[in-house]
Order: structure tokens, then C-alpha cells, then sequence
């Protein structure tokens, strides 16, 4: 189900939707296209209403999620379908499909059928085939997934390359990280309703939700349930029971939300002004760029640790540590 | 067919191999007693015979007419069984199996009765000079009314096994619903069409049971069998038996080594 989704994509924008996996995105692209009629509402394609328009004469190009190519058909006569009976001759489509198989790279494999090509291959010409058509929108469902990380990289800049070119995408994903790379604008998709629309970068700095922080990688998540003002900073009880300094105040029932990467940790014992806690490492999550710190400090807290730091602080499971979080640092929702 | 015997074959492997080894034993022995219990000369003779090869030709022209004309319907069906929902379509596909199981004798009875000449039906073939009681084309009426639910249901399955996504994406990149059903439904589905129209085609040959209550005359093949038969007995009617078999395998081998070319 979908409700009072509004949002506009401008001509030459990549716009991202994002939403977890059952949220109405493909049902959305399925709309748009028209091979799923909406009960209520408009779509509006260069301020004209296409709701009534049959799917096949939309010009809306749509790439699926799951291989579309046709088997029976080989690359080149694939690229061609979209071509055919629209009034093109033969040469006009011979040339359209050279140009789009040189752009997308694929030039050797026209002659080849569906079958004998690997994933991003497939995933190349399905995108190929519906470039050819020179829709006047194009909707991609979860374009990188199941593609390996090599493959994904090519075709994050394969798709920039595209929006460079000029070609209005909307693009529905998951990944929060494929929508910061790629989005011009944003829109976080939830329960069938859009939560949050913007730049990329004000949306996952100023998240308007628990659930768009959570997308945007947030865990340190905390429910305001008192306020004391103090001189210059407000005493936030969170939680219930946990007390922290903070430079904003926040609603009571309200989200509260600190970055890991605010969080500092330090050897127990050393003293700061305010927000010092101490806990117990849990657990201690490494990754390529940094280690992933779950300390228990009467709230549990994420942090990030430099390999660097990490090497210096020599911090294992059960260790003592103290975190300290700047107050400006203590961010609402 | 190749069995793979293993070295070690289990108790249980070599049960089921011996039950269905005489359930093969079971349908090729009768047919393989006839032909080695009927000299070639004879089935040449058959094959001079001119009421012997005008019955085969009637049979094989009756047969294919039935199940072209069939087709024009029949695929378009099959179609909206596989795609489309709507109400009573249980009901439906329960109709198209109902010639499957009523005895093929009632089914000639009641295709009799639909198109003799007090019919609707019959009135307008008359209208054109024809009685289709004892006309080829009521001969083909017949077998079609037996025959179609093998066509039906296996156009329907293959139509089924064609993802609907290809559908869908070849609607996006603006082909016509119409379009999309001959370049992509029906070249996808074409290996179980073919095969529902060859055992449609089979099916309408071998008839007798609808046909022999609509025409006995012209004698399609079954039916001259079946004649020589009850006036002349088994030696006289084994040879055109043994002929009608040759040509219906030569036939079916010939239409599926064609379709193995086209999707190979």
C-alpha cells in the first residue's frame, strides 16, 4: 500500500528513492510505467497527465530488478525491440544501437544471446536496451544489486556518466550509501509513505526520523523523556534515567541522536567537563577503515576507532573504557 | 531412452526398474507382435489399396484441418488462462477437460446433435450446400471437440512458463499488448504449443469413437480398420492397422524434428 507519496524529479535530475525492501518501491515504478494502475492520484510527465496513458506509449524507460532480457532474441535484435514498428528505418536503428552498445560498452557482445552472458553483462544490456529507446525518464529498480563490488563500482559511474549526459533518472534502492553517491535529491520511502525529501546531505544530517537515521547508519538512538536548563547547555534525561549535556534541548517522546563518530573514547580515568561516561566494551567489530566500538555505559553506545588509535589504545572485549560526548554533538531529531 | 545401471544396484533401484520395465514390455509387445505378425507384402497391398490410402488422406487432412482451425481459438485461450484472473475460471478449465473424460461415444452423440441439419449449426452449413452429418468437415468437428483440451492445456503451460517480467518489459520499451504476445508470448511458448498440436493432431487421427456417430462415411482410418475387421477379421484388418501406424510415426517424427530445428 502507498499513501500521499508527492514528489517531483526535474528534468536532467538523478533522483534516489529510498525505502527497505518491501516498502512500495518497485510498486511505484510499476505505477509510473502503468503496468499498475494507482486508485487515486496523478502522475504528470512535462506537466501532462499520463494516468490514463496505456504503458506502451509513456516513453517512461523502466529497468528491472531481475534480468528482463529476451531469450529468444540476441543482444543487437534485444536493443532493437524498442525500436521496431516506431517509424525508424532500418539504418536509423542499426545506428541507434551502435551508439548505445559503444556508450554502454558492449559492442562485442551484440551477436551474443542472453544465455551466454554473465551478470553485469546482462545487467549492461538490459540497461543498454532500454537507453535505446531514449526515454524521456529513466526508473532503475535496484540497479547494483547482485552485482559484485568491481562490477557495482562501473556501474556507479557508468550511471553518473548518464546523469552528466542529461538523462533524468529515478533510481529506487536500499543502500544508503548508493543513494549518497549518486542522488542529486532523495526521498526516504517508509510504511508507503515518503518520510524525508532533499539533498542527500541534509537529509542524512539532519534526519527527520528515527527510521531515515537508521537508513543513514545511525544506531546511537535515544528517546528524550526530560529537560533541565542549565546555564548554557540543556541536561537532557534520556531514556528514563541517563543524563546528558547537550547545546539543544529536545521535545519530551522525541528522538535524540549522537554520530559515532562524536563519540570519543579514551583510557578510563581521564577526565573531561561534561559527558564523561564509563562502560564496558561488548564488542568490537573491525572493518577495513576503522573498528566498530559497542561500549555499555548504562546506555549502549556505538563509536568508531581509527586502526591507528585502535593499535595505541590496545582496547579488547570486557576493557574498561570512558567515552565522552561533546554536547554539541547531542543532536535532535 | 538409456538406463544407466549402476555397479551396485540397490533392492529397491531394481524394483522399479523390473515394474517398469514390464509396464514398457506391456505397450510395446502387442504393437511389435502385430507388425512382426504381418508379412510387407501385405502392407504394400494395403498401401495400393485406393479405399486404404483415400481413407489415410481423409484422416490426415480431416485431422490437421480440426486442429488448425482449433489453433485460431484454442492459443488465444490458452493465453488469457495463463494471464488472466477472473471469476469462474475454475469452472472453465474444468469445461475444457470435460471431452478428456466422457466416453468419446456420448461426445460424437452430442456433437451429433449440435450439428445436424434441424441445428443452428446445420442450417447454416446448409444454407452453403453442405450436410455435415457424413461430410469431412462434421468428421473434423468430431475430432476437434475430443482432441482440443491437449492443445489447450498445453498451450496454457507454456504460456505459464514465459515470466510475465518479459512481458512487462517488453510493454515498457513500447510494444503493443499485441506485440508482446507474437514477439514475446507466443516464440516463448512455441515448444509446448507445438507439442499440444501434435498430440491435438495425434489425438484427432486416432478417433473413432466421436467420429464413427457423425460420418461413417467417408471412412476415416479407424473406422475402415474397424470394418475390415467385422466383415473380413484380424488378417485383413492388421495390414491397414500396420500402414496407419507407419504414417501417424512418420508424421509425428517429422513435425518434432522439424520444432527441434526451430529452438535449437
Amino acid at each position: 500500500m502507498l499513501q500521499n507519496i508527492t514528489f517531483t524529479v526535474n528534468t536532467g535530475e538523478y533522483f534516489v528513492l529510498l525505502g527497505v525492501s518491501g516498502a512500495g518501491k518497485t510498486m511505484l515504478l510499476e505505477i509510473i510505467t502503468g503496468l499498475q494502475k494507482q486508485d487515486k492520484g496523478h502522475i504528470l510527465l512535462d506537466g501532462q497527465d499520463i494516468s490514463s496513458i496505456n504503458t506502451h506509449k509513456r516513453n517512461i524507460g523502466l529497468v528491472f530488478q531481475d534480468n528482463t532480457l529476451f531469450p529468444h532474441l540476441n543482444v543487437r535484435r534485444n536493443m532493437a525491440y524498442a525500436l521496431a514498428g516506431k517509424g525508424f528505418t532500418q539504418h536509423e536503428i542499426y545506428l541507434r544501437v551502435e551508439k548505445w552498445a559503444g556508450i554502454m560498452d558492449i559492442a562485442g557482445l551484440l551477436e551474443r544471446k542472453p544465455a551466454g552472458l554473465s551478470g553485469g553483462e546482462a545487467r549492461r544490456v538490459t540497461l543498454a536496451r532500454t537507453l535505446a529507446m531514449e526515454p524521456k525518464m529513466l526508473l532503475l529498480d535496484e540497479p547494483l544489486s547482485s552485482l559484485d563490488v568491481l562490477l557495482q563500482f562501473d556501474m556507479i559511474r557508468l550511471l553518473k556518466k548518464l546523469r552528466n549526459a542529461g538523462q533524468t533518472i529515478l533510481h529506487v534502492t536500499h543502500d544508503y550509501n548508493e543513494a549518497y553517491a549518486l542522488a542529486d535529491k532523495l526521498a526516504v520511502i517508509n510504511g508507503g509513505k515518503i518520510e524525508q525529501y532533499g539533498p542527500p546531505a541534509d537529509v542524512f544530517s539532519k534526519p527527520a526520523s528515527k527510521f531515515v537515521s537508521a537508513l543513514a547508519g545511525i544506531r546511537n538512538f535515544f528517546t528524550c523523556s526530560g529537560v533541565k536548563s542549565h546555564d548554557k547547555l540543556f541536561e537532557l534525561i534520556v531514556n528514563g534515567t541517563f543524563h546528558l549535556f547537550s547545546a539543544n534541548t529536545c521535545n519530551l517522546g522525541s528522538s535524540i541522536f549522537i554520530k559515532e563518530d562524536d563519540i570519543k573514547v579514551m583510557n578510563a580515568g581521564n577526565a573531561a567537563a561534561v559527558n564523561v561516561f564509563n562502560g564496558t566494551v561488548t564488542d568490537i567489530f573491525p572493518s577495513p577503515e576503522y573498528y566498530s566500538i559497542v561500549v555499555d555505559a548504562g546506555l549502549i553506545f556505538f563509536t568508531r576507532v581509527s586502526n591507528a588509535e585502535m593499535t595505541e589504545m590496545n582496547i579488547h572485549s570486557s576493557d574498561r573504557i570512558s567515552l565522552v560526548i561533546p554536547p554539541e554533538a547531542v543532536r535532535s531529531v | 531412452m538409456i538406463i544407466k545401471i549402476n555397479k551396485k544396484i540397490s533392492p529397491f533401484n531394481l524394483v522399479l526398474i523390473l515394474l517398469g520395465g514390464i509396464i514398457l514390455l506391456f505397450f510395446v509387445a502387442p504393437i511389435a507382435g502385430m507388425f512382426f505378425e504381418t508379412p510387407v507384402s501385405k502392407v504394400f497391398e494395403s498401401a495400393r489399396d485406393k479405399e486404404v490410402r483415400d481413407s489415410i488422406w481423409l484422416t490426415l487432412y480431416t485431422a490437421m484441418g480440426a486442429t488448425f482451425a482449433a489453433s485460431l481459438g484454442g492459443i488465444p485461450l490458452a493465453y488469457l488462462l495463463a494471464r488472466k484472473e477472473f471469476r469462474l475460471k475454475r469452472l472453465v478449465l474444468g469445461i475444457i477437460d470435460l471431452p478428456v473424460v466422457i466416453p468419446h461415444s456420448a461426445a460424437g452423440i452430442a456433437v451429433l446433435g449440435f450439428i445436424s441439419r434441424d441445428t443452428f449449426l446445420g442450417k447454416m452449413a446448409s444454407v452453403i450446400g453442405i450436410d455435415l452429418v457424413g461430410h469431412p468437415m462434421g468428421i473434423s468437428i468430431a475430432m476437434a471437440f475430443v482432441s482440443i483440451p491437449f492443445l489447450i492445456n498445453a498451450a496454457r503451460d507454456g504460456f505459464m512458463n514465459v515470466p510475465l517480467r518479459l512481458e512487462k518489459a517488453a510493454l515498457v520499451l513500447g510494444a503493443s499488448p499485441m506485440r508482446v504476445f507474437f514477439t514475446i508470448s507466443l516464440p516463448l511458448a512455441w515448444r509446448n504449443i507445438v507439442s499440444g498440436l501434435i498430440m491435438m493432431f495425434a489425438r484427432g487421427m486416432s478417433e473413432f469413437g466421436a467420429v464413427v456417430m457423425v460420418a461413417y462415411h467417408p471412412m476415416v482410418t479407424p473406422i475402415l480398420i474397424f470394418e475390415r475387421f467385422g466383415s473380413f477379421g484380424l488378417n485383413y484388418a492388421r495390414p491397414v492397422a500396420v500402414l496407419f501406424i507407419i504414417v501417424s510415426l512418420l508424421f509425428f517424427i517429422i513435425l518434432r524434428s522439424l520444432t527441434r530445428n526451430k529452438n535449437a
